[in-house]
Order: C-alpha cells, then structure tokens, then sequence
C-alpha cells in the first residue's frame, strides 16, 4: 500500500493548522492565510504524487534536475524580482513568482545522493560532491541569500560525514575555519551588520537589533499559554516585521506561548525522528544520502529560525520549514518530505530485492 | 563508522537541538515570562519621532519673515483610549467641539489607530491644564508641544512667501520624509526651498505603557532644525510697495538690475497666510479663490504688455536699419494696413512730425505701426525673444508662466489661420496676441537699463544653517545678453527720459536723478483697461528697476501711476542713505 504513515500526515497537518493561525493574527486580514491555504493544498497533492513512483528512478533524472536547478538560479540573477534588498524571485506572467532557491535544497539533495551512490574512488566523488555544491552556492550567494546558503552548506557537511571517510570531514572543517576572515570580505554591508549585530543586538536597537528585540519581547510576553489570538497586540501592532515570514515563530510564541511552542518543536522532533528511522531501516544508499540530506535541511531551518527569534543565532533569512509564508518554501519542504515517505513505502520491496 | 553509531549521531543531533531550543523558549517564557509580559504590556519599545524646527525665512536685513513658534496641539490615538465615549465627551466639554465632530475627524484622518491624530492646534493654557490634570482618565489623549508656522508680516509678502499646509497623500507615497500630520511647503519660497527648509527628523527609542505614554528614553537621535533661507527682499521696501497697491488688482517690482536681486515684490489681492494655518472657514476661501488670491500675478499672470513693448520695436527698427535716429515720419490720427484702419490712442487728435524719441516718449501708435509693419515680424520677434519674452525669467518661485511672444508659426498652429499683416502692426505696440508676467517686463527693463544685459531675477539671498554659517549663497547668474550698441540704446533711452521729464513725471525724479520711465495702457475689452509703468534710475548708473501693474485699472491713465514710482524711488533711496541700511 501506498500510504503516507499517519503519523507523518497528522504531524504536517497539525504545523499546517498552526501556521494558518499564526498567520491569521500576523496582520493584512486574510491576505496571508487564503494564499498559504492554497500552497499547502498543492504541497499535499505533489506529496502524494511524490509517493506514484519507486525513488530509484530518480537516479536517472537526477544531473537533469541538477541542471535544471541551476539554469533557474542564473535565470534569477539576469531576470529577477528584488524585495528587501536581494534577487530571490522570478515573474512567471504577472501574477506568480518563484524562488529558484527554495528548490534548489531538494534538487541538490537528490544530486548529491546520485553522487554517493556512483561507483567510483571516493576522492572523485568528493571533488564531484564539492564542485556541485560551489556552483549553486556561488549563484544563491550572488542573490544574496545568506540563509539558503546555510541550508545547503550544512546538507554538504551532513552527507560528507555520512558517507565519506572522517578526513573529509575534517579537512572541510579546517577549510571553513581558515576562509572565515575572508568570506567577510565577501559578504554585504547588511550582513556583516547582522552578524555583528547578532553579537550585540542592543548595539543598534533602532535599526537591525530592532527585529531580534521585538521578537524576543513578542515569544517571552506569551508565557506558558500564551495570550491567545485575540490579544496578541505586539504581534497584531506590528512590532516585528515582516513577521508572516521570517519571524512567524514570535507570533507562535505571543499567542499560543511555552505550551504551543513547545508543541511546535516536539512536531519537528517527531517529523526529524521519522526521518532517522527510514535512513536506519534503509539499506539502498541513495536513499539513505536522500534522508540525510532532507534531515540536514530541516534540522538546520528549524535550528536557525527558532534560534534568530529567540536571540540565539544571527539574523538570515530561513523560513520555518512547513510554517512561514511562502509558496516556494513550503512547497519545496513537501517535496524533501515526499522523497522521505518514498523511501519509506518502498524500503522493503527494495531492501528484499537486495 | 558503524551504521548503528551514525544512527546514534543522529539521535543525538536531535536531542542536543531539542534540548537548547526547548531550554531557550523555557527561559524566555517561563522564567522571564513576567519580564517580557510586563515589557510588552506596560512598557511596549516604540521608535517615535522627534519633530524638527522649520527654518526661518528673513529678508535682507535678517528680519524674520517667517518662523516656527511653540504651539499645544490635542492629539488622539485610538487604540490606546479605554473608555472613548466618556473620554471624547470630556475633551468636547472643554475644547468646545462636538463630540461628533472630533469623531469624524478621528475617522476621516486615515491615520492608523495606534498613530496620534491632531483634533485641535493652539490650545490655550487653560485647556491644556484642564486635559493635563485629568490626564491619568484620559489614557490615548495627549497634548503635544509641535512648531506652528507664523508669519508676522502677514499678507505682506505673501505672494512670494507663500505658505505651508498638511502633508498631501502623494506627498507621502512621493517621499519616506514625511508622515502623517507634517507640514510641507505649499507654495512661493516655502515650497521651491523645501528641502532647505524642512530640516531633518530625531528619533527616539521610548518605553510605553499600555496607554500609550512614554516611561522612559531608551535612546535617542537629536533632530536638526531646517536652514534660514534669507531673501533680497527688503521689508521696509515691501511694506511700502503693498501699501501703494493698497486694495487694487495689481503688482509692484522693485529688482536691482546689478544683480536681479528682488528687493520687492506685491501681488495683491492677498491674504493672510496665519489665517490659512489656523483654518479657515470655506466662505473666506470661497472669497479669496474667486479674487485670485492664491494666485501670484506677479510670476503667474499673463497680460498683454501695452506700450511697454514699444522699446523692442524701436529697438529691432533701428537694428536692421529701417529707420536711423534721425528719421522722422508724419503721424496722422490714424493709418490704414491692409483693409484696418488703426488709430492713434490720441485720436482724433494726432501727433504730427515724430522722430524715435518724442514718438516714444508720446508712445505714438500710428509710428510704432508704421515702423513695426516696415521691419517685419520676423525681425521684432527675433529682438523680443532675445531679450527674453516668451520664456520664463527662470525666478526661484514655482509655477513661474512663460507669457506668449506670438510667430507666424505658432498663430498658424494654435489659431489655424496665416499671420497678417495687422497682427505685426498690433505686436508693435504690445497689443493682440502678446502676453507677458510682470516680472518678464521688469526683466526686460533690467535689460535696457544695462544695454542689453539680464541677470536672473531672484529672491534668494543666502542660505545659512540653523548656526548661522553660510550653506549657500545665489550670487548672480546672467540670464541673457545681447549686444546692442550704445547709439542704438541712447535713441530708446532718450526717449524715455523725455517722457520721464514731463510735468507730471518729474515727481519719479528723486533728488534730481535721470530716470528713464515707459508707460503702457492695455486694452482688455471694450471698458476695461491694464495700466503699466516701468522705470528705472538713474540711467547713467541704473541701480533700481520699480514696476507697477494694475489690473482692470481706475487710474485716469497711466501716467498717473508715477507718484507711485516716485514713492518707491523714494523709499529705495531713503533706505539706501547711511543708516538707512
């Protein structure tokens, strides 16, 4: 049977719920809510549609999908739609845009796994696994979007450690620690600011700190059980901005408090735990790498985003996977989450074949 | 690395972030909970702003023409009221407006709710303690210390001074600068040196409590107050110019033709811009409408010149040689080009034996037709555009017009019908399709007391930071030059002292200076007449150019316009003198 386990199911309906609420005090009446009601319908259906189909095909599309992936970023920087100071989103007509970022965290996913599962001397792969990565990243950090950045980076790491010998790992880590000082040349005014503010928001409390002390007001005036819908007033006066995006997490914590975020992160926990026992119980390889690459990308969102709102990590822009505002995103997590399922369904049939 | 270790890897991954995250929210909710409640509720951070002071407009002398001073304004923010009903009908009570009306203007302003909304400026003390001590009941009522703009001349200079007003919704699409309830420059120098003026915004970063009142600074950006913009304009010479135009439609100009400084400058009818500011009813500005009050006719109005332009036709006859100085023609009361008879203005009388001069210090019309028609279109148009009609004078007032030089081309255009010969005759002596602003003539004048020479006329002086240094200064731009040799200029001004020495000119000749004057009468339909007299002096040494426009005029003819130069000669003089300054 093909069958989404229920668990999984009642859990993304369950963040689906609370992002909908959330959404329904962040401000703009319906605006946001009718729009996301809408994105999460057609994450379900590619969900299902996701689960038609053995994963191993994918095998044969994957350097198409990689392709793919990247014409769509480069398409970004040439024909792309700017907000808030970066390129993210592309026009399709005048209605629809997309960002090429979001999916890219799944197409990468799936080529990476491609790699890992090639029969060649393992310093090959690596260098493969390395300049597959640099190419996307080098556009998205063009954009720039820091955040997305993050997520694709740590997916690296997360396969590297996985599947490759400890001494990638480690010369990976020393590289990392020896191009920080220069990789701050690189960055934008703005996120060097942020990085900077980060360490101290109350250095510039009425520019960039702003949004981090807002937010940490907003979550720590909810309490245990939060102030409810109807009187969540620093969230509905708009003290954190852009808070359907980015900041949802703070509305999370005014309106429903400790009680509800603490429900939120045990969601994930259970979504994330799901995911370690398809990788445990698979024996395919490039399913496995799939999983570790679909674990690296929430746990990394999920981490990041809840640790900006609450203070504890820099702000970049990384939506909470399943609840922020946004087409892309959210579609893009039901896509990492359908190839999860998949290698669930069919791990038998193919760990019997084996 | 075994499957079962990475499996454990990853279980720990998840129990590690789960158990930060989870500690993280305890501590914030939790155990900080009251704190950041307590933050939230009663001491919400807001970024608010801190107005800034307008700058001053002075005149040359430093005297303050317009100034932002202290004003209690009473201000509601709606969603900080707990019991509005109560609270409105206590404000009614003791600002005497209806509780009705102030509702309505809390929901006709289009501000949000948790923005403050001005319901009454320049409170008294009274009120203001009366609201004050109650102001523990009153959470959402605030009195607010704000800049109003005052001008304590009045209507005196109005015209160039213009006035300010509440921001414009595409005011605020078109600049972040402003918000809600600011001023901006609506017209004259307010407007055209705004972003002098405006000044830059403070802000503050304060604590709230839930009724909207600050607890404490948290930090703050001080604001910078505008520039000083000081005008050429100098008031003694102003107050004298409005007070001989007096109740009449008409202008008055007193420029230096050294620099085109504006030393003054009357449109009148006016008005009182603090009236304006306080608000006014809609009958008085139904009223001032319908007088054009708002309108400066000096920069903005068209009419057609008159003799005025007569210079220009002697001066492109003398240039392409059709006549010399010494021609003179037989003028009969009337002459007849094409199929029109034109008459003299002093029909049925006639002028007789005329030469360049005494035709134009009689402002003979059947002469300047007669030469006019001989030189031709081409070459008077040629003359009036390079001296500067048609265009704008480039003054630093919005809205400036350019008037209409009529050609061939454009009478074929906008008429749809072939230049004639009778239109050259009538632009000769300024009449049919011609307009000009007052200040294009007084320019124009400036021109030929300079043989050819304009400087831009303006009204800016300097600009100096609220310090007093010196931002910027307008020095003098050249808005034009065409040669015209000294022989040719003699002839015209020649004539106009000649007219200028008449008995009942001389009165313009203060303390026995050469003064070169032109007269001019505009016909404006069948009863109506436009009267101009434009004069400079000294003419060895020009050093003041007066012009005086009246509209629809009840003067028995342009001459009797020259004691009112004279007074404005006068007083330029009476100024200038030691001490005067």
């Amino acid at each position: 049977m093909k069958r989404i386990p229920l668990s999984v199911l009642a859990e993304v309906i369950a963040l689906s719920v609370i992002s909908l609420l959330a959404l329904s005090i962040t401000g703009n009446g319906f605006f946001y809510v009718k729009r996301q009601a809408i994105y999460i319908l057609i994450g379900f259906l590619i969900m299902y549609l996701m689960i038609q189909f053995d994963f191993r095909e994918l095998k044969y599309f994957a350097p198409l999908l990689y392709i793919l992936g990247f014409v769509l970023l480069l398409s970004v920087l040439f024909l792309g739609h700017s907000a808030y100071g970066a390129r993210r989103w592309i026009k399709i007509g005048s209605l629809i845009t997309f960002q090429p970022s979001e999916f890219e965290k799944p197409f990468l996913i799936i080529f990476f796994a491609y790699i890992v599962q090639l029969e060649l001397k393992e310093h090959k792969k690596f260098f493969m696994l390395a300049v597959s990565l640099i190419l996307p990243f080098a556009a998205i950090f063009k954009q720039p979007d820091l955040g997305t950045d993050i997520v694709l980076f740590s997916i690296f790491i997360f396969v590297v450690f996985f599947f490759f010998n400890v001494k990638y790992f480690a010369s990976v880590l020393i590289s990392v620690a020896a191009s920080i000082p220069i990789a701050f040349k690189f960055l934008k005014p703005y996120q060097v600011k942020r990085i900077l503010i980060f360490l101290d928001p109350q250095k510039d409390p009425l520019g960039s700190g702003y949004n981090v002390i807002q937010s940490i007001i907003a979550i720590g005036s909810g309490g245990l059980f939060g102030r409810g819908i109807k009187n969540s007033t620093f969230t509905k006066l708009h003290f954190v901005p852009v808070q359907y995006a980015d900041f949802i997490f703070s509305a999370i914590g005014e309106a429903f408090g400790f009680i509800g975020a603490l429900i939120l992160i045990l969601l994930y926990v259970g979504l994330l735990l799901f995911i370690i026992k398809t990788y445990a119980s698979t024996e395919n390889v490039f399913g496995k790498a799939i999983t570790i690459g679909v674990f690296a990308m929430f746990l990394t969102q999920i981490f990041i985003n809840i640790g900006m709102c609450t203070g504890i990590m820099p702000v970049t822009g990384i939506p909470l996977p399943f609840v922020s505002f946004g087409g892309s995103s959210t579609i893009a997590n039901f896509i990492a989450l359908g190839l999860v399922v998949n290698i669930y369904i069919y791990r038998e049939e193919i760990n019997i074949s084996i | 690395m075994s499957e079962k270790t990475k499996t454990t890897v990853l279980y720990v991954i998840v129990f590690l972030i789960t158990v930060t995250l989870i500690s993280r929210i305890f501590y914030l909710q939790i155990i900080k909970g009251s704190y950041y409640k307590n933050l939230s509720e009663n001491k919400s951070i807001r970024i608010i702003e801190i107005p800034t002071v307008r700058g001053k407009i002075l005149d040359r002398n430093g005297v303050v023409l317009a100034e932002d001073l202290p004003s209690y304004y009473l201000e509601i923010t709606r969603s900080y009221l707990k019991k509005p009903k109560e609270e409105l009908e206590y404000i009614s009570g003791i600002i005497g407006i209806p509780v009705d009306k102030i509702e309505e203007i809390l929901n006709n302003s289009g501000i949000p709710p948790y923005d403050p909304v001005v319901i009454k400026k320049e409170l008294s003390l009274k009120q203001v303690v009366a609201i004050k001590e109650h102001s523990f009941e009153l959470p959402g009522v605030d009195i607010s210390l704000r800049a109003k703009r005052f001008y304590p001349y009045g209507e005196i200079g109005e015209n160039f001074l213009g006035f300010v007003g509440l921001v414009t919704k595409d005011d605020l699409k078109q600049d972040k600068f402003y918000n809600y309830n600011d001023y901006i420059g609506k017209q004259g120098i307010e407007k055209e040196y705004e972003n002098f003026l405006r000044g830059e915004k403070g802000k503050e970063e304060v604590q709230i409590d839930a009724s909207g009142k600050i607890i404490k600074v948290l930090s703050a950006e001080e604001p910078v107050p505008g520039n000083n913009i000081y005008l050429t304009i100098d008031i003694r010479l102003q107050k004298k110019l409005e007070e001989l135009v007096g109740d009449k439609t008409g202008v008055s100009i007193a420029l230096d033709p050294k620099s085109g400084e504006i030393l003054a400058m009357v449109s009148r009818p006016s008005f009182d811009p603090n009236k304006l500011i306080e608000g006014m009813n809609e009958k008085e500005y139904k009223e001032l409408s319908q007088k054009n009050a708002f309108f400066n006719r000096a920069t903005q109005g068209e009419y057609p010149s008159g003799s005025t332009f007569k210079p220009i036709t002697l001066i492109a006859a003398l240039m392409t040689h059709t006549i010399t100085k010494n021609t003179v023609i037989y003028c009969k009361n009337s002459i007849r080009i094409g199929n029109v008879t034109f008459r003299d203005w002093i029909y049925p009388a006639a002028f007789g034996y005329q030469n360049p001069e005494t035709a134009l210090a009689n402002s003979s019309d059947v002469f300047f037709y007669t030469i006019g028609t001989k030189t031709g279109i081409s070459a008077i148009d040629e003359y009036a555009k390079s001296l500067g009609l048609g265009e704008k004078t480039g003054i630093d007032l919005p809205g400036e017009s350019s008037g209409l030089l009529p050609t061939p081309e454009w009478k074929k255009n906008a008429v749809g019908t072939e230049w004639y010969i009778g239109d050259t005759a009538n632009l000769s002596i300024g009449q049919g399709f011609l307009l000009v602003t007052p200040i294009q003539m007084a320019t124009l004048y400036e021109g030929l007391a300079n043989n050819g020479l304009e400087y831009t006329p303006h009204l800016l002086l300097k600009i100096t930071d609220s310090s007093g240094k010196v931002i910027k200064t307008y020095g003098k731009k050249i808005r034009l030059k065409e040669d015209l040799p000294n022989d040719v200029m003699d002839v015209v001004k020649n004539g106009m002292e000649m007219l200028a020495n008449r008995p009942e000119m001389r009165i313009m000749k203060i303390g026995g200076r050469t003064v070169c004057a032109k007269t001019g009468t505009a016909e404006i339909g069948k009863n109506s007449v436009d009267h101009w007299l434009i004069a400079f002096s000294d003419r060895e040494d020009p050093e003041i150019v007066g012009l005086f426009f009246f509209e629809n005029s009840d003067f028995a003819s342009s001459h009797s316009l020259s004691p009112l130069m004279g007074k404005l000669f006068e007083t330029y003089y009476e100024i200038k003198k030691p001490g005067g300054k």
